[in-house]
């Protein structure tokens, strides 16, 4: 047996894990800058993390998306959880050859994790929930409170309309992630994005042009980002809606007025970004955590 | 307390010194303890060989087993959450753990091959406390590793890690 001093060095690989598990992602970033052994070590844990996270096993991911005139109106929807993966990557990769991948390449781990999204199907809204009123004069449309349409039978869909003189509309995107406690409630939310986006007139017009079946390689395309720094994003099929309301008279040089129906497909969240900000949610917790008996108590 | 509860087992580390103690003490090592679940009492006169640690580090183990004797078995709890465990460690384990850095890894190391949980627990603590709050450059110094990294590669990262840069 070689005598040498016992160092960090002679820890097998899982006790040095466990010992840098302990850490917050934030506190953990930095660390990778020591040595390959740690920097590799941690790309595993953050991986890790990340794609549990991204389960969200004792939580709940809330899309709210309107028109900011709608706001108290729109119910928020709850999201399913389809799989995290890199954007750009083939589509159908696999976590475990994402892991695999991740295995492969000495450095640049870091980010790669910084560059997956974990995708999520928005669910439509329970019908009771839903609140359909017919307009009081009965007229040829349906006035919603809401402008989510029951349209498709699997994606949630809402109506945008454009004057002839908008250039754009707008949607207000709004994600949470909150976690459910007894009886219907919650015991903490956060929030994960809140942001307005223009939707254009031109990329609307362009989107209900192209075929999605068609379409595989565009796939950021797609994508309506809700924020700057592309952290969350609505993927959507946009469908031409005709509400016969063709007007008699238009100049040349005036657009029409249109209508479109939004079929939203998935919700697209960068993982990192969801881990960091829930996280920070924990935290939250702990210091607040007498607080959460208080709301036990008022309850009953 | 019968006679038959207190039980003595001969530990015997790496360089021969032989170590008497309670079968209770040399069951807080979950390694022990199923041996002697597996080869029955009968077996209990013989000595058990712990190849793998020597006598200063065996003494240290049995002085914290000792020190924990009467501890309650710790529930099996998930490790999912190990994250938000806390890094407190109770003050006689501090005291216990102030030790040179290559005695500290060898009770970790012990501790993993005997299979006593609470003791690397404590260990592990007792290493990420001395990482916390340390930048690399002060890491590599305390632990002695030399950086490995091209200044391409250094740079490289440094640009990756910076997850939460706009906010």
């Amino acid at each position: 047996m070689v005598v040498q001093p016992t160092g960090i060095g002679a820890l097998p690989n899982e006790i040095l894990i466990s010992i840098l598990s302990t850490f917050s992602t934030i506190s953990l970033l930095p660390l990778t800058l020591t040595s390959h052994r740690f920097h590799s070590l941690i790309a595993g844990i953050l991986y890790r993390r990340l794609i549990d996270i991204a389960q969200l096993k004792d939580r709940n991911l809330l899309l709210e998306c309107y028109h900011p005139s709608t706001k108290l109106s729109t119910p928020s929807l709850s999201c399913e959880y389809l799989g995290t993966s890199e954007l750009d990557g083939s589509g159908e990769s696999s976590e475990a050859d994402l892991y695999a991948g991740l295995k492969e390449c000495k450095i640049g781990q870091l980010g790669k994790l910084a560059g997956l999204y974990s995708h999520f199907r928005p669910l439509k809204p329970e019908a009771e929930r839903r609140t359909v009123r017919r307009h009081p004069a009965g007229g040829s449309f349906i006035m919603a409170a809401n402008d989510l349409v029951d349209d498709h039978e699997e994606y949630v869909c809402q109506n945008v309309h454009l004057e002839a003189h908008e250039r754009f509309s707008q949607l207000c995107t709004v994600t949470n992630v909150v976690k459910p406690g007894p009886r219907g409630l919650l015991l903490g939310c956060v929030n994960i994005s809140d942001g307005v986006t223009r939707v254009q007139r031109h990329w609307l017009a362009a989107q209900a042009r192209s075929n999605p079946e068609t379409m595989s390689g565009e796939k950021r395309e797609r994508l309506l980002w809700a924020d700057n720094s592309e952290n969350v994003g609505l993927k959507m099929r946009v469908k031409e809606r005709d509400d016969g309301a063709t007007p008699i008279l238009v100049r040349d040089d005036e657009d029409e007025a249109v209508s479109y129906t939004l079929q939203y497909e998935e919700l697209v969240i960068r993982t990192k970004e969801l881990l960091l900000m829930v996280e920070k949610s924990i935290d939250q917790e702990v210091s607040h955590s007498g607080k959460a008996i208080v709301i036990g108590s008022w309850d009953q | 307390m019968s006679e038959t509860k207190i039980q003595k087992l001969t530990l015997v580390a790496n360089d021969g010194n032989k170590i008497e103690v309670d079968r209770q003490v040399a069951e807080k090592s979950v390694l022990i303890k199923n041996m002697l679940d597996d080869l029955g009492d009968e077996q209990m006169s013989t000595e058990v060989p712990i190849p793998n640690v020597n006598d200063t580090v065996l003494k240290k183990v049995i002085e914290w087993c000792e020190h924990h004797k009467n501890d309650p078995a710790a529930p099996q709890d998930d490790d999912s959450d190990s994250r938000k465990k806390t890094t407190d460690i109770d003050e006689w384990d501090q005291k216990f753990m102030q030790v040179d850095q290559e005695m500290l890894f060898e009770i970790i190391l012990a501790s993993n091959y005997l299979d006593i949980k609470p003791l690397l627990d404590v260990g592990c603590k007792t290493v990420a406390n001395m990482i916390k709050g340390k930048s690399p450059e002060e890491i590599r110094k305390t632990f002695n590793i030399t950086n490995d990294f091209t200044p391409e590669e250094e740079e490289q990262i440094r640009r990756e890690n910076e997850w939460a840069e706009d906010r």
